[in-house]
């Protein structure tokens, strides 16, 4: 079997539609229709529940808000697309969702259906939209910003009068209902504030789609990495201006994102309470730097935490040694790759990678999802369980990494999980 | 500056489209306009003449900069104010030429380029005869509002054009409406058939342009011939074309195509008159008694009474087995054998169909063609003949047996398989898991019963799918909604080492798979060596392709000695008869060539090492490994190994019985038995007699159950008593109870002391006598120390007796955190609580009691 592993080999890198799933599971009142067969449903599976405590995707009553249509691929007679009609007609007619999206899998891609138009066509007191069925051109990141800029387009547009310090963040990437997010959402709220800039929303942030209409009156719209398209929509929708930054991660990373978002709503340089709020972060992860420094990090995960973690990292006085990133190539702002980056490698080339890092390029550090934890990325580095999926660490208090808080928080983590590999290796000595 | 013009053209393939549609852009940006010439057929023609040579097709977007990367494909034409784009596609025969359309075009939305580049017009020029939907991209949101389309006078032509006609209704939801016709033919006299079609389908015809040689001597110089012969008939007739099309808006009544029986008649010209000019009207009018309708079955009168459509199917010898795709899938007892039959929602009438009601019947499709079989003559008579006691019901009251409630979830629900026994997640020996989307808001068990599933790891399985198909069954896990206490978190796919999948992407689906087919199959067939197996599973997007997949597989074969077997869908966990058959061979020749090469416990000849080897129990074998040494037996210890526990022991103890391997093992004369799982007291010592049994040997008077272990379920039997476990169930299924997974743990509760109440829902028109009768039969079977039946016919009815006083201490639900349960301040079980053995029945009992006592969801009620 061994060439055909390394023929066929087990890519980390996640499909298309779990990125939709990732939105529609952080919207609380969306239902996304699926033109396929039920097999689209067991991937809900690895957000509902097994990374996401709270999540409501799936429901115990049957009444999920990932459904499917039992389209398969033969035959294909008449027309598919009047049953897909009369099926979102109905959905969006229940009174139960908010807005209702609709895509396909890829079989049904190239039979040419022609969802933008049936959504449109749908006369419901909800709007329906259409997530474009791009699963062979796309992974996980591409779904999850096509479905929010989906939603977006859902929105009626409405040029209502904007407030030049009101902030529509747009791309957060709300992955779970836990208190690592609620506490990120406070912290964005509270650093937002902070600096002088008024939150009019964070998008997605769990809450029900009637909740994104706060957006249209936003002087500014931050696009954040995962929902690039999707923030552009709603400025071109609403005439505001738009910033595209990173996320607003580590220390200066957290300073540096309010300092453009200042510039960009037009108001010069920070308040104190900003350079404060920082400092007194710092304080307290002072004691953990020092621990800290010198030590190498394997990352893997998305690119846009790889970036956020690398320059906290870097803060830190500590190395990320490699990455191996779940989603196909895209170009990384520059530095922000360490010397070994590979895009959705076959797991065990990663391995191999990971594990040929001797001597002082040791990594101390993993900070990886489950995916890669259980691939064995982490090449008995002490290991950090980040971003999605994570499967055997949840939040159930607060436990920020973004902002301020975010930083002192996931300071914290490293600085345990590198002591704690310090005491299994003296262990292993005696 | 705004687009103001965007118009597709179709027809008939040499029909005349590449022609007229290049000179019309010619005319149009002679007029000033800045015209984008967009080429949507696999030729690459559509362009040629206006570029003057063959321009490189648009082959995907994406990239870093996917504007940049579109704009390299766009193409100044010879001809001032023309842009040319060409969308490409694979060689004929291969692949999908639609989707390289649909992708241009998702580009070009994209980038906003019509816009941003200020283009006034894009005209679209599409193949031939448009296929599928990729073909009508130019008519999804966004894209092209007219539509005109090229026809001759000959009737295959004017045909097609018809059928375009009904793709152009369809996409009028996005704006898009029919500008008319462009007749492109012989001579004067033929346009007037076309002119007649165009009353009877009421569009207008937009140009007439007959046939003229300085067209050929154009396009020989790669010319368009409006600038070639600029003074020529042609020239003058596009210019007037380009004029009809550039003012020609919606019609106040839009086209309507001809039915086919109603062009039939157009064509033999008898059938539909032009309405008389000035009469106002519009709409054809069909000749009286030229054409008769089809003869359409009126639904029937609606029934109320489910027992009727009970015993509707019972007199028809029917038996409902469950939905499918929005379809009733039931079992036929013809006078030649059992058939399935499919019932479905009328649609179009389909060869092989019966229509009655507002439904129709026919037989189920084979699993793995797909095709629906067609009964003969004789056969389409008896099932007629059975089926006509249906006749009075319309379908949605045939959905109501199942119980399918209204509304979208209902509707979600009919369209899955809520028989609930499709779907088989987490691998061979998993129990079967129940259809996520039931719609069914009483359901609280699923009739899953446990199932073994070989897969041999010399067994190469190759899917041959996309990156969403790969991760299609990887569901599971401990917190997932019917996971529970020892699954493993969902990991990477593909989970197990010998089935792989091809990751077919989207080059593959726009050029043809055919080399990756033929790869991949020529990798698996040299892992699988002579006489090895590969399983083959073409996935939907494959499918649809219908790429030539069996010369692949006949080459691989041929070459490799490998057997190779090709099925439709991912569907590897489930067993058809052809395949335990060809994986029982395969586990013959494991066995066999393990054997010969020396097993643990078992060399040559030697004889078995131990007496019993366990198979299919996973993490309860080590419980019961224990149970069966204070027997005195000795059981093979778990080996990271397939064939070798196969041969290690003189009796193979298997959880259920396995369509491959018993086969196998019964040719290689290895023992095995499958008895009831060794739940509760009773069920342990019924399956250790069993174990001894087979090996011949009487079960030892000092078996256990030990003294102690008596007393400590004599212990909990106090504990429990005035307990309850508490079933919810449909009246129609409380017979089920005693099958599947469930009925293996609730000897266990009735043993541990726990009395049942029995909530059964019934409608209105269920029998309750037969309800009383099977609960009765419920209570013998299992002998607890209680039996309580309640009736509820609604959920907040049942809501109001799981919560009351005299409500059940625990309730039975498959489904993890059910709010029914919990939000009725009960704590829900399921069969995962349930551990085997004697050890286990007693863990079991203290984990019931546990349970009954514990106060947290109570007080907390979500």
């Amino acid at each position: 079997m061994k060439e055909l592993k390394k023929r066929f080999p087990k890519t980390y890198v996640l499909p298309y539609q779990l990125g939709v799933y990732l939105a529609v599971n952080a919207v609380r009142d969306v239902c996304l229709v699926v033109d396929g067969l039920n097999c689209v449903l067991p991937k809900a599976d690895l957000l509902a529940g097994n990374h996401d405590l709270n999540s409501t995707l799936l429901s115990p009553l049957g009444r999920h808000r990932v459904v499917c249509t039992m389209t398969g691929p033969l035959p294909q007679q008449a027309n598919p697309e009047q049953k897909l009609s009369r099926l979102l007609e109905s959905a969006a007619g229940s009174g139960e969702y908010g807005a209702v999206l609709v895509t396909g899998l890829p079989f049904m891609n190239l039979a040419g259906m022609d969802y933008d138009g049936v959504a449109a066509g749908v006369k419901a007191r909800v709007p329906v939209a259409a997530v474009p069925a791009l699963s062979l051109e796309g992974d996980w990141l591409d779904g999850y910003d096509r479905a929010l800029e989906a939603l977006v387009g859902a929105l009626s547009a409405r040029r209502s009068a904007r407030k030049k310090r009101s902030v529509a963040v747009v791309g957060y990437m709300h992955d779970r209902g836990e208190a690592d997010h609620r506490a990120n959402l406070a912290e964005l709220r509270r650093i937002l504030r902070l600096a002088g800039l008024e939150p009019a929303c964070i998008l997605p942030d769990g809450g029900s789609f009637a909740d994104w209409r706060r957006a249209l009156s936003a002087g500014l719209v931050v696009s954040l990495p995962y929902g690039r398209r999707a923030a552009a929509r709603l400025a071109a929708l609403t005439g505001a201006r738009l910033v595209e930054t990173g996320l607003p991660a580590g220390l200066e990373g957290t300073t540096a994102w309010l300092a453009a978002l200042r510039r960009a709503a037009g108001l010069a340089g920070l308040p104190p309470e900003v350079r404060a709020a920082e400092r007194e972060a710092a304080l307290a992860l002072s004691r953990a730097a020092d621990a800290l420094v010198h030590s190498g990090l394997i990352y893997a995960g998305d690119p846009y935490l790889l970036r956020a973690v690398g320059g906290f990292a870097g803060e830190l006085g500590m190395r990320v040694q490699a990455a191996f990133l779940n989603c196909r190539s895209r170009r990384l702002p520059a530095g922000a790759a360490p010397p070994l980056t590979l895009f959705s490698p076959p797991a065990a080339s990663a391995r191999a990678a990971a594990a040929a890092l001797k001597g002082y390029d040791r990594p101390a550090l993993a900070v990886c999802d489950s995916f890669a934890l259980s691939e064995g990325f982490a090449a008995g580095a002490a290991e950090v369980e980040f971003g999605f999926p994570s499967y055997t660490r949840h939040c159930l208090y607060d436990e920020p990494f973004l902002g301020y808080a975010g930083a002192v928080a996931l300071g914290g983590r490293l600085l345990n999980a590198s002591l704690r590999r310090g005491e299994r290796d003296e262990e292993v000595r005696e | 500056m705004k687009l103001l013009e965007s118009v597709v053209f179709f027809g008939k393939g040499g029909i005349g489209k590449s022609t007229l549609a290049s000179n019309v852009s010619v005319v149009l940006a002679a007029g000033g306009g800045k015209v984008l010439h967009v080429g949507c057929d696999p030729k690459m023609d559509s362009t040629l003449s206006l570029a003057g040579s063959h321009i490189p097709p648009f082959n995907g977007g994406g990239g870093a900069d996917p504007e940049a990367r579109l704009r390299g494909f766009i193409r100044p034409a010879a001809v001032k104010g023309v842009h040319c784009l060409e969308a490409g596609g694979p060689q004929a025969g291969l692949g999908c030429a639609g989707v390289g359309i649909s992708d241009l075009l998702e580009a070009v939305k994209d980038s906003g380029i019509l816009e941003k580049d200020g283009y006034t017009t894009a005209v679209f020029d599409v193949l031939g005869d448009v296929v599928c939907g990729g073909f009508a991209a130019p008519l999804r949101r966004g894209f092209a509002r007219k539509v005109v389309i090229v026809t001759s006078e000959e009737p295959l032509s004017l045909y097609s054009a018809n059928r375009l006609i009904a793709m152009v209704r369809n996409y009028s939801r996005n704006g898009v409406y029919l500008a008319g016709l462009a007749v492109n033919c012989k001579d004067r006299t033929g346009a007037a058939a076309a002119r007649d079609f165009a009353a009877a389908v009421n569009t207008r015809v937009l140009g007439v342009i007959q046939r003229d040689p300085v067209v050929q001597a154009a396009e020989r110089r790669r010319v368009p011939a409006v600038l070639a012969s600029p003074k020529s008939d042609f020239a003058r007739e596009i210019v007037r074309l380009a004029k009809a099309i550039s003012s020609a808006g919606p019609q106040a009544e839009p086209p309507r195509p001809l039915s086919d029986a109603e062009f039939g008649l157009f064509a033999s010209g008898r059938a539909v008159s032009r309405p008389p000019a000035g009469s106002g009207r519009h709409c054809p009018q069909l000749v009286p008694g030229a054409l008769r309708p089809a003869a359409r079955a009126v639904p029937g009168p609606a029934r109320k009474s489910k027992v009727g459509v009970e015993e509707a199917f019972r007199t028809a010898g029917m038996t409902p087995a469950g939905l499918e795709g929005g379809q009733i899938l039931c079992d036929w007892a013809a006078p030649s054998g059992r058939v399935r039959l499919v019932i479905a929602r009328a649609g179009p009438a389909t060869f092989g169909q019966l229509h009655f009601s507002d439904w129709a019947v026919c037989l189920h499709p084979d699993g793995d063609t797909m095709r629906h079989g067609v009964p003969t003559a004789a056969g389409k008579e008896e099932l007629a003949a059975a089926v006509s006691g249906l006749a009075g019901f319309r379908f949605d009251q045939l959905l109501g047996y199942f119980g399918v409630e209204s509304g979208f979830h209902g509707a979600i629900g009919a369209l899955g398989s809520v028989s609930g026994l499709s779907d088989r997640e987490g691998g061979g020996n998993e129990p079967l898991r129940p259809h996520l989307g039931s719609g069914h808001w009483y359901r609280f068990f699923f009739h899953s019963g446990f199932s073994m599933l070989a897969l041999p790891p010399d067994l190469v399985v190759l899917e041959h799918g996309d990156a969403e198909c790969r991760f299609c069954d990887s569901s599971g896990g401990p917190l997932g909604l019917f996971g529970g206490r020892g699954e493993s978190a969902p990991s990477l796919p593909k989970p197990r080492p010998n089935i792989f999948s091809t990751d077919l992407g989207r080059r593959e689906v726009l050029l043809g798979d055919e080399r990756l087919v033929r790869e991949s199959l020529a990798a698996a067939a040299a892992t699988a060596g002579r006489d090895g197996l590969v399983e083959f599973y073409s996935t939907c997007a494959p499918m649809l392709l219908a790429g030539d997949t069996d010369a692949a597989v006949r080459s691989a074969a041929g070459r490799t000695g490998a057997v190779i077997s090709r099925h439709n869908y991912n569907s590897y966990e489930e067993y058809s008869e052809s395949r335990a058959r060809a994986r029982s061979a395969l586990i013959l020749r494991g066995l066999r060539d393990t054997r010969r090469h020396g097993a643990h416990g078992r060399r040559g000849g030697a004889k078995p090492g131990f007496d019993v080897s366990l198979y299919g129990y996973d993490h309860q074998a080590g419980q019961l490994c224990a149970l069966l040494e204070t027997t005195g037996l000795h059981a093979a210890p778990e080996m990271d190994d397939f064939y070798r526990p196969l041969l290690a022991a003189r009796l193979q103890v298997l959880r259920a019985r396995d369509e491959a391997l018993c086969p196998a093992l019964d040719k290689a004369g290895i023992a095995w038995i499958a008895p009831p799982a060794p739940f509760g007291f009773a069920g342990t010592r019924a399956w250790l007699k069993a174990v001894f049994k087979a090996l011949g040997r009487p079960l030892p008077a000092d078996a256990p159950p030990s003294r102690e272990q008596r007393a400590r379920l004599e212990s909990f039997r106090r504990r429990a008593a005035g307990r309850s476990v508490g079933l919810v169930t449909p009246a129609a299924e409380i017979e089920d109870i005693t099958g599947g997974r469930l009925a293996e743990g609730l000897p266990l509760a009735a043993e541990a002391g726990f009395g049942f109440k029995l909530f059964v829902y019934l409608e209105e028109t269920a029998s309750r006598a037969a309800a009383l009768k099977a609960a009765a039969a419920l209570k013998a079977g299992l002998r607890p120390r209680a039996l309580e039946t309640r009736f509820f016919s609604s959920p907040e009815e049942l809501a109001r007796l799981l919560a009351g006083r005299n409500g059940p201490d625990l309730v039975y639900s498959d489904l993890r955190r059910d709010s029914r349960v919990l939000g009725a301040g009960r704590n829900a079980f399921s069969s995962q609580l349930f551990e085997p053995g004697y050890d286990g029945a007693l863990e079991s009992a203290r984990r019931l009691l546990e349970l009954c006592e514990w106060k947290f969801n109570a007080r907390y009620r979500p």
